[in-house]
């Protein structure tokens, strides 16, 4: 494959990629309230049995209680 | 000397590109989205511009190991073990109770196991790693960037599945630092990476009657000009990874990872295609549930991953190695979706890839790194054997 089909794959791809995002964006509601980004620390971080640390990520009322419940974020 | 000079032509309008994309995806993770996403996506932009430079491969390391017992790659990754771990056990073990950062814990089963074979053989076949697949991706090789999609594909069934792996047997995490606690934990543990070091470095003196030494020196080129348009050495790479990683650490308060993110795309893709994701046991509830149904963009992995993507791309603009020229025939074809299957689902049931898995877990202290690790390089080996039988590599001597 020469490097000019190359560059032209690749701008394609990632022109359908930065498509695909702005997409997925305009189309999920956006968290009310800037301090309600949704982090991965609620979630990831917890063990069996233990709580999640963080109360005001929305996660708590459906978050499991252990990873082997709901194996994530790695 | 003529192929260093011809690596620093750098190539503009990638570079221009790359560059404008990084700020404007900067800017607006800013102005849009509260928090550190902005940080963690530029921290994301230079562990891909590390990884390019340095050309800091997992699978060609463990390859070359394999093969001719070149150790220097394996040996680079004990050491970011080491160093990683020595950044990351005082903090998880709450040394300063201020900074709140969060161990890489999963189960230590069947799943990990044969997740981390099926990994490791994907690594050999596909091309790349975790990291691998998404800096080379980035910087434009074709073969790779369909590895890539496969890689999606691969995870997206992996979490499909994931609920049946779990019932098989095995133990909930187990932390190194829980246990023994941060100190004696690390000590235990970097006697074993001391040991590992040497076994390795031993192998490869007995077999060659000499050991290749981790490059550390600038050379000829300046400092700035090799910072900028690389080659990195490697010990360059190893301690940019080491120093982006607590830097992940310390943003995101957990380690590094890469491919749950992967899983995510594709089971976005899949829904937006009329499936229905959401009713699989995985995504229906908890942190997966939530990333399924809130932007992409607030997925810190996604966003990072993003970075590692462009960062790539703008550091091999930059040593003018952007989408270099390949061949691209039925075999390879084949070991690219084979290989990216086998990365994603091995990587969704290994509970992450050679970074989430076996780095991020080592480097937190969880055991199922370490199981990650073990059997990862056994599926390597099968990597390695699969490569010379369908006729990509000379057979061994």
């Amino acid at each position: 494959m020469k490097r000019k089909q190359g560059r032209i794959i690749m701008g394609t791809a990632i022109s359908a990629a930065a498509i695909a995002v702005m997409i997925d964006h305009t189309r999920q509601r956006l968290p009310e309230g800037k301090n309600q980004v949704a982090t991965q620390a609620a979630v990831i971080i917890i063990d069996e049995g233990e709580e999640l640390p963080a109360a005001t990520t929305g996660c708590e009322e459906s978050a499991p209680k252990g990873r082997r419940q709901a194996p994530c974020s790695l | 000397m003529n192929q260093v000079a011809e690596q620093r032509q750098a190539d503009l309008f990638p570079a221009l590109m790359a560059s404008a994309a990084i700020l404007v995806i900067s800017l607006f993770l800013r102005g849009e989205l509260a928090g550190r996403q902005y940080l963690l996506f530029i921290v994301g932009v230079g562990l891909g511009i590390t990884l390019l430079h340095a050309a800091f491969g997992f699978s060609g390391g463990w390859r070359r190991f394999i093969r001719d017992r070149d150790s220097a790659g394996v040996r680079a990754q004990i050491l970011l073990l080491a160093i990683t771990s020595i950044l990351f056990f005082p903090l998880i073990g709450e040394l300063f109770p201020a900074i709140q950062a969060g161990a890489a814990l999963a189960p230590v089963g069947t799943a990990v196991m044969v997740g981390a074979f099926l990994f490791g053989i994907g690594m050999q076949l596909g091309g790349g790693c975790g990291s691998g697949t998404l800096y080379t991706a980035g910087q434009g090789q074709v073969d790779m960037l369909i590895t890539l999609v496969f890689f999606v594909v691969g995870a997206t069934l992996g979490t499909a599945h994931l609920h049946w792996w779990l019932s098989l047997p095995g133990y909930d995490s187990i932390s190194l630092i829980e246990n023994l606690g941060w100190w004696q934990g690390l000590l235990m543990q970097l006697v074993v990476l001391s040991l590992l070091y040497l076994l390795v470095r031993r192998m490869e003196a007995g077999r060659k009657g000499s050991v290749h030494a981790i490059d550390w020196r600038v050379g000829s080129t300046g400092f700035t000009e090799r910072l900028v348009h690389g080659p990195w050495p490697l010990w360059w790479g190893v301690l940019g990874l080491a120093i982006l990683s607590l830097a992940t650490l310390l943003l995101a308060g957990y380690p590094w990872s890469i491919t749950y993110a992967f899983g995510l795309w594709g089971a976005k893709i899949w829904g937006a295609l009329g499936g229905e994701p959401a009713s699989w046991s995985y995504w229906s509830s908890g942190y997966p549930n939530l990333s399924l149904n809130s932007s992409v963009l607030l997925d810190t992995t996604s966003v990072m991953d993003f970075g590692v993507i462009l960062g790539a791309l703008l550091a091999a603009a930059l040593a003018g190695k952007f989408a270099p020229a390949s061949r691209l025939g039925g075999k390879r074809l084949l070991t690219a979706v084979t290989g990216g299957l086998l990365l994603g689902y091995g990587a969704r049931l290994g509970f992450g890839c050679n970074i989430g898995a076996m780095l991020g877990g080592i480097a937190s202290g969880s055991l199922h790194g370490w199981l990650w690790m073990v059997a990862g390089f056994c599926g390597g080996i099968a990597g390695v054997r699969m490569r010379i039988w369908l006729g990509i590599d000379r057979p061994l001597r």
